[in-house]
C-alpha cells in the first residue's frame, strides 16, 4: 500500500532519518517501534507526503497503480492516507464534530461546507470510536483520551485506504487501547494498511502483524512479530535488558523489563538513558 | 462502544447549534436594517421623524407622500442614509478581515492592522494629501485619495507576501514579522512626511484617526466591489480557515494546500481592510472586538463566525458613526475612530476580565 525507499528527510539543517525503507502492507497492522527521537513521528510526516523529502521516495498505491506520494495534490493524497496525530495544537476551540467533519475536506467541493452524507459518516466514524456524544462539546473540553478517538474517528471519516497513527494510544486507558487496537484489526481485516507508531512492545506483539524499529533514524529491524520478537534484539535496540516470555492467553511473545538494567545491554552508539526525555521530532543532536 | 440509538439524538443536537446561529444571524440582520434607518434620524438638521422615514420610503421606490421637501431628500438620502450604508459596511468589512486576520495568525488578539496592510493605505493616502493631490478627482466624485490609500496597502501586502516567504513557504511566523516590520517603516514614513509639511499634517493626523465625516454614494460605489469581492472570498473558504487553525501539518494532512488557501484568504482580507481604509480611515478595535464577541457566543468554527461578525461590526461601526457624529454641539464631529477606541477599550477590558474569572484565573 505504502512503500518507502531510502527516504531520508529532517528539519531545517537537521536530518532526521537517513535512508529508511518499509513496506505496509494493505490487510495488516504494522507497528512502528523505536526508543524516543528515533524518528517515528518524522517518518509518519514523510509517509504522509507532509514532509519534503531530502533523497529517496514515497510510493502509494493508486488506481491500480502506484503513485509518487509527494508529487500528489493534497486532496488526492488526503484520500489515500489518512493521519492521526499524537496531539492537537488547537488556536481556537473547536466543536469536535467540527474536527471529524474536515476528515471529509478531501471529498467534497474544497469551497463547499459538509453535507448531509459527510454529517453522516462523521457520525458513523464518532460512533465506532465510541465519541459520538461529544459531537457538539468543544474539544478543548474534552479529556485525552476522548480526544485522541476524536482525532482517530476523523482519520475513519477520511475513508482513505491507508492509515498512520502516532502513538493513538499514549492517553487512553487500558480498555480504551484495548478497544482502539480491537478496532484497528478490524479495519485492518477489512483491507485497510495500518501503520501505527507505539511505545508499548507489548501491545504491538499482540496486535500486530509485522514490526518496524527505528533507531538512529534507520531501520534497526523489521519483519514479522515472530521473526524480531527476540530478546537480544529487543534489548539491543532499546538499550536495556529485556527478556521474552509466551502471553498468558494467546501464547504469542510478550516483553518484559528487567529493573535497573537500562544502559546494560546496549550496543554500539547507545541510545539515550531512562529519563532522558523525548525531545520531539526536532530534538537537536538526533541522527548526525 | 456506543449503541446506535444515539444517531438521532446527535441529530437534534447538532440541529440546536444551528438554531442559534440563524436566529442570531436573522436578529443581527434586521438589527442593521432598523439601525441604518435610525441613523438617518439623527442629525444637526432637525427632520421630523415621520418625514424620514416618508424620504426613506421614496427612496426605496414608495410612493411619496405630500408635502415632503426635496431638500430635505437630499438630506436623508444622500447625505445621512449613504454615509449609514458606507458605515456599516466598512465595520463589517474591518469584522471579516478582523477574523480572518485571527484565523491565519492563530491570535484572538490580531486585528486588520496586524500585518501593515492598514498602514501601507494609511501611507498612500498621506502622500496624496502631502503632495495635495488628494481632492484630484479620478473617479467618479471620488477623490485620489481612496485609490492611492487602496494601493499603498496592496503595495504593503506585496512586501508582506515577499518579505513572510522563506523557502517558497508563506510561514505564519514570518508573515507577522513581516507585518510588524512593514507596519513600523512605513509608519515612519509617515511621521517623516509629517514632520516634512506642516500644513499638511493636520489633514494627515485627521485621516489617519479615521472619520467618516463628507463621504457619499460615491465613496460607497468605489468601495464596494472590493467588499463583495473580499466578503465571498473570505465566506468561501471559511472552513478552510478552520484546518489552517490546526497548523500546517495537519491541515495538509486532511487534504489542504495550506500555502494556497492562506494567501487567498489574506488576500481577501487586505482587499477588505484596503477599502475599508481607503474610505474611512483607520478605525480601530471594531476588527478586533466583532470576531472576539462572536467567537464566545457562537464556538471558533469560521464560516459562521465570519458571516455573524460580519453583521456585528456593521452594526458597531454604525453607530459609533452616529456618536461620532451627534456628540459634539454644533455639528462638530468626533473621528469615528477615536469613537470606537474610547467605547472599545473598556468594553474589552470587561469582556477580557469577566472571561478570566469565569475560567476561574
Amino acid at each position: 500500500m505504502i512503500r518507502a525507499e531510502a527516504v531520508r528527510c529532517g528539519y531545517g539543517r537537521t536530518q532526521v532519518l537517513h535512508g529508511v525503507s518499509l513496506d505496509v502492507a494493505a490487510g495488516g497492522v504494522t507497528g512502528l517501534l523505536g526508543p524516543n527521537g528515533s524518528g517515528k513521528t518524522t517518518l509518519l510526516l514523510a509517509l504522509a507526503g507532509i514532509l519534503p523529502l531530502l533523497g529517496g521516495r514515497v510510493a502509494v498505491a493508486a488506481r491500480g497503480g502506484e503513485a509518487d506520494m509527494h508529487a500528489l495534490p493534497a486532496r488526492r493524497r488526503a484520500r489515500l492516507v489518512a493521519c492521526v496525530p499524537q496531539r492537537l495544537d488547537m488556536a481556537f476551540a473547536l466543536r469536535c464534530s467540527t474536527l471529524v467533519l474536515m476528515g471529509r475536506f478531501a471529498h467534497g467541493s474544497p469551497l463547499a461546507g459538509p453535507d448531509a452524507a459527510d454529517r453522516r459518516a462523521a457520525r458513523e466514524a464518532m460512533r465506532a470510536t465510541g465519541v459520538e456524544h461529544l459531537w457538539d462539546r468543544p474539544a478543548d473540553a474534552v479529556s485525552g483520551g476522548e480526544l485522541q478517538r476524536v482525532l482517530l474517528a476523523r482519520a475513519l471519516a477520511q475513508q482513505a485506504p491507508a492509515l498512520l497513527l502516532d502513538e493513538p494510544s499514549a492517553s487512553l486507558d487500558l480498555a480504551a487501547a484495548v478497544r482502539l487496537f480491537d478496532l484497528l484489526r478490524g479495519l485492518a481485516g477489512r483491507g485497510r494498511a495500518v501503520l501505527c507508531a507505539m511505545h508499548d512492545l507489548n501491545l504491538a506483539a499482540l496486535y500486530c502483524d509485522a514490526l518496524v524499529f527505528l533507531k538512529d533514524g534507520r531501520v534497526a529491524c523489521a519483519g514479522p512479530v515472530k521473526d524480531v520478537f527476540h530478546e537480544r534484539t529487543l534489548s539491543e535496540i532499546y538499550g536495556t535488558d529485556i527478556r521474552v516470555g509466551p502471553h498468558p492467553v494467546t501464547g504469542g511473545p510478550q516483553a518484559h523489563f528487567v529493573p535497573g538494567a537500562a544502559g546494560g545491554g546496549a550496543g554500539p552508539g547507545a541510545g539515550p538513558g531512562p529519563g532522558g526525555g523525548d525531545p520531539g521530532p526536532r530534538g537537536r543532536d538526533r541522527g548526525r | 462502544m456506543h449503541g446506535g440509538g444515539a444517531a438521532d439524538a446527535h441529530a437534534t443536537r447538532a440541529g440546536a447549534r444551528d438554531r442559534r446561529l440563524w436566529p442570531l444571524a436573522a436578529l443581527l440582520a434586521a438589527a442593521s436594517a432598523a439601525s441604518l434607518a435610525a441613523a438617518c434620524l439623527c442629525g444637526p438638521l432637525p427632520i421630523p421623524p415621520g418625514q424620514v422615514l416618508a424620504h426613506l420610503g421614496a427612496a426605496l421606490g414608495l410612493p411619496p407622500g405630500p408635502g415632503l421637501d426635496p431638500a430635505h431628500a437630499v438630506v436623508v438620502v444622500d447625505i445621512r442614509l449613504s454615509r449609514a450604508c458606507l458605515a456599516w459596511l466598512t465595520g463589517a468589512a474591518l469584522a471579516l478581515a478582523g477574523t480572518v486576520f485571527q484565523g491565519i495568525l492563530h491570535n484572538p488578539l490580531a486585528d486588520p492592522f496586524t500585518i501593515g496592510v492598514s498602514t501601507g493605505a494609511a501611507f498612500g493616502a498621506s502622500l496624496a494629501l502631502f503632495f495635495g493631490l488628494a481632492a484630484l478627482p479620478v473617479w467618479a466624485g471620488v477623490g485620489l485619495l481612496p485609490v492611492a490609500a487602496m494601493c499603498g496597502a496592496f503595495a504593503a501586502l506585496g512586501a508582506v507576501v515577499a518579505l513572510g516567504r522563506v523557502g517558497g513557504r508563506l510561514r505564519r511566523e514570518t508573515v507577522v514579522l513581516a507585518g510588524i516590520v512593514v507596519a513600523t517603516f512605513l509608519g515612519a514614513l509617515i511621521s517623516l512626511l509629517k514632520a516634512l509639511d506642516e500644513e499638511s499634517v493636520a489633514s494627515i493626523v485627521f485621516w489617519v484617526m479615521g472619520s467618516l465625516q463628507g463621504r457619499g454614494w460615491a465613496h460607497v460605489g468605489f468601495a464596494l466591489p472590493y467588499f463583495l469581492a473580499g466578503g465571498l472570498l473570505v465566506v468561501a473558504r471559511a472552513r478552510q480557515l478552520d484546518l489552517l487553525s490546526l497548523g500546517d501539518a495537519q491541515a495538509r494532512a486532511l487534504g489542504l494546500d495550506a500555502d494556497r488557501a492562506r494567501l487567498a484568504l489574506l488576500l481577501a482580507a487586505s482587499l477588505l481592510t484596503g477599502a475599508a481604509v481607503s474610505v474611512s480611515g483607520v478605525v480601530g478595535f471594531v476588527g478586533l472586538v466583532a470576531p472576539h464577541l462572536v467567537r464566545q457566543a457562537l464556538g471558533a468554527e469560521h464560516r459562521p463566525l465570519a458571516v455573524v461578525s460580519a453583521l456585528a461590526g456593521g452594526l458597531l461601526l454604525l453607530w459609533s458613526d452616529v456618536a461620532a457624529r451627534t456628540v459634539l454641539p454644533h455639528g462638530q464631529e468626533l473621528p469615528v475612530g477615536v469613537v470606537t477606541a474610547l467605547l472599545g477599550g473598556p468594553f474589552f477590558c470587561l469582556v477580557l476580565r469577566r472571561r478570566a474569572r469565569g475560567a476561574g484565573l
